[in-house]
């Protein structure tokens, strides 16, 4: 008998689905039963994939490993300023490059390009001596300085200005539109699927960030919750790694990440979905 | 709608929170850096690298220490955790080049020399001579890693040296001598027992630089020359070594652990897999409490001797920065004679389990009434006089790496031990002539 062709390729998705729905759900889900576990459970072989008793008190030994609120107030703040810097810097810039014509365009947007492949760690100690020179160590400026800029926010925000009609923004211009008030009254509210995904990207990626904020503080004062959530490693000497405790934090570190993508989860997928589209 | 409206109410928030402790950040003190006048205390800033109970332990004496004799002699430390060893080190250096230093820092022993040699910390020698200061009860072993070119740059402060663990319920069951093995051989003899009459392994070994550097000592000669210019992993004592644990692991009697999966070996003893493993003594008070939770009972001993005893010492020193001012080393000398203090290393020894650093302090009632309650702590103090210092050439860091690579290489890979020995002499000899 001859199986439709139907039901194969029905079958074939669903089981690629599955995998990768597994591929994604398992280190999430050993994060979160390891998070429940006692540290016991957690050196268990075989390892366990159910807890029956739950110990959730390993959230507040995290909690009180470091100061927590502290951690995730400079967090905040942090992802916050490196946020509004980065709509000031990157909006205007990405209009420049999209709609406009100067000398040194294409060198300018290549050199722009080309900073994204520039690892940090190949500039950390002379950004850190910068710092230092300005008296900033320790300050939230260090960590948002930085940042301040995006050349990955630049292209991608210029690629969509690009698609918008010209004859919208000469519409405009014969209106006596300022190039601000063209910003500000067209080309955001078109862009505003890609403006809220980038967004999204560097509040994400700041969030997580480890590297700078590891090397440019010295003391609790702007520390940030991923360091925190790292030094939990460390809380038995080094002797052994509290797993338990490790992933408590990291649960409460992606806590918020992870609220923010389920309410802009749609946003993000017509954004990208937008960029394909050229 | 409702997505713009959570994102806008989220936002909102995210500044809400942003201002509030924007506000707070501002009320608090920043460092004053300025030269300071007559009367305000001289502000120090000492980084550290300690975390857990060590890390309590440390911020409790800074603490007292600004509350009594700082109070006094007008001088205030602010202690910062740091990370570890690794990330305290390179904190530092960028720190030095960035002219933001702190002025007191605790040193992994093996690397004061490397930081002495580049004139980041400042010799002791004018302060201990005006002082009339008694180096003298210090223990002998770890003053070794604080003289570099015959000055003295650091004081051992939380010192620490590798000894013998057991699970002695494993042992008795093997109708084993609970007081542990004495010689290698034994050692081979408890392990084979273990194994056949348990099932389970002999000893959990991380194939570990330091453990390697206490073998090398047990095996009559030293993991480098006496003049820190070659190495010796190229000799007879050092396949000997290497042979010893890789025959016991061939035979299923130990299992060895790569220096990279090193933290597993918390796993076994946990879940009572292995009856023996070799620490450092900050360990002990940690494995105790696992012996406790998980029903079974511990002991420690020396390190086993193949010719000799030995052992090497780990642990730290606490230096003085050479780029603070004179006012200010004179004001850290203060505080470091103080942290490392009679009274000081007693109460951080009873508390930490590391080992106490001067003599007078074994001595101390306190620490008698600890030997004699858990004895497993006395064993690092009897093993003291074979402890050796670790080598301090700059060289040796990347030297020992190649050294664990050479071994994971040797007991994991089960590589030809006398072709990867070679190749590993001839470029941590060129390292250390650098």
């Amino acid at each position: 008998m001859k199986i439709p062709r139907r039901i194969v390729s029905n079958l074939g998705r669903t089981a690629v689905s599955a995998a990768t729905f597994l591929v994604f759900f398992v280190p999430f889900w050993w994060m979160a039963l390891t998070a429940l576990k006692s540290k016991a459970e957690t050196l268990k072989f075989p390892p366990a994939f159910w807890v029956s008793q739950p110990h959730w008190e390993n959230f507040s030994v995290a909690f009180n490993a470091f100061p927590f609120l502290r951690f995730l107030g400079n967090s905040l703040i942090t992802a916050g300023a490196i946020l509004l810097c980065q709509v000031i810097t990157v909006i205007p810039a990405a209009y420049a490059f999209a709609r406009f014509s100067f000398r040194g365009k294409r060198l300018l947007f290549s050199l722009t390009l080309a900073s994204v492949m520039i690892p940090p760690q190949l500039i950390f100690l002379p950004v850190f001596i910068l710092m230092s020179r300005l008296g900033l160590i320790n300050h939230y400026a260090s960590l948002v300085l930085p940042s301040a800029a995006s050349a990955f926010g630049i292209f991608m925000l210029s690629q969509t200005f690009r698609q918008v009609p010209e004859e919208i923004l000469e519409a405009a211009r014969l209106d006596k539109a300022s190039e601000l008030g063209i910003i500000l009254r067209i080309m955001i509210p078109i862009a505003r699927p890609t403006i809220t995904a980038l967004g999204l990207l560097t509040f994400i990626s700041t969030w997580n960030d480890y590297f700078w904020p590891l090397v440019l503080t010295t003391n609790d004062t702007i520390r940030t919750l991923p360091l925190g959530v790292a030094s939990l490693r460390l809380l038995e000497s080094g002797i052994s790694i509290p797993y338990q405790t490790v992933m408590a934090g990291n649960l409460m570190l992606i806590f918020p990440i992870i609220f923010i993508f389920i309410i802009a989860q749609k946003r993000i997928i017509t954004a990208f979905t937008y960029m394909g589209e050229k | 709608m409702n997505v713009r409206k959570g994102l806008t109410i989220a936002l909102l928030t995210l500044f809400a929170a942003a201002s509030v402790f924007a506000a707070a950040e501002k009320e608090e003190p920043g460092r004053d850096t300025s030269s300071p006048e007559l009367k305000t205390p001289t502000e120090l800033l000492y980084w550290y690298a300690y975390s857990g109970v060590v890390q309590e332990t440390n911020e409790y004496l800074t603490q007292t220490f600004n509350d009594t004799v700082g109070k006094e002699k007008g001088i205030h430390v602010t202690a910062e955790y740091q990370g570890a060893y690794n990330d305290l080190n390179q904190k530092l250096q960028a720190a030095f080049i960035g002219g933001t230093s702190p002025d007191v820092f605790v040193m992994e022993i093996g690397t004061t020399g490397m930081f002495a040699r580049n004139g980041m910390i400042t010799e002791l020698d004018s302060r201990i001579e005006r002082d009339n200061f008694d180096l003298s009860d210090f223990q002998d072993g770890l003053l070794g890693n604080c003289r570099v070119d015959d000055s003295v740059y650091g004081l051992p402060y939380m010192p620490s040296t590798a000894i013998l663990f057991m699970n002695t319920t494993i042992l008795e069951d093997a109708g084993l001598d609970a007081d542990g093995p004495e010689t290698w051989d034994e050692l081979a003899m408890y392990c084979k027992t273990i194994k056949e009459k348990t099932g389970l392994y002999g000893l959990t070994l991380v194939s570990n630089l330091w453990f390697f550097e206490a073998f090398m000592l047990e095996a009559g000669t030293s993991v480098l020359s006496d003049d820190e210019l070659s190495t010796n992993i190229n000799s007879e004592a050092a396949f000997t070594v290497a042979k010893f644990w890789k025959d016991l692991k061939d035979a299923g009697y130990i299992r060895i652990l790569s220096s990279a999966d090193g933290s597993k070996m918390t796993a076994d003893i946990m879940n009572q897999k292995s009856a023996m493993w070799f620490y450092s003594t900050a360990g002990i008070t940690t494995f105790m409490g696992l012996a406790k939770a998980n029903d079974f009972t511990m002991n420690t001993c020396f390190m086993p001797k193949l010719t000799h005893y030995g052992t090497s010492t780990g642990g730290s020193n606490l230096v003085i920065s050479n780029k603070s001012s004179e006012q200010e080393k004179d004001a850290a000398w203060e505080f470091i004679t103080w942290m490392t203090a009679t009274g000081q290393t007693v109460y951080a020894s009873s508390k930490t389990g590391y080992m106490p650093s001067r003599k007078s302090a074994i001595d101390a009632p306190e620490m008698q009434q600890l030997y004699a309650a858990m004895p497993q702590f006395k064993v690092a103090i009897d093993q003291m006089p074979y402890a050796q210092k670790r080598p301090m050439n700059p060289g040796y860091t990347e030297g020992g790496s190649i050294i664990t690579s050479a071994l994971d290489a040797v007991w994991i890979a089960g590589q030809d031990m006398y072709s990867v020995f070679s190749e590993a002499q001839q470029r941590i000899d060129r390292l250390l002539s650098e």
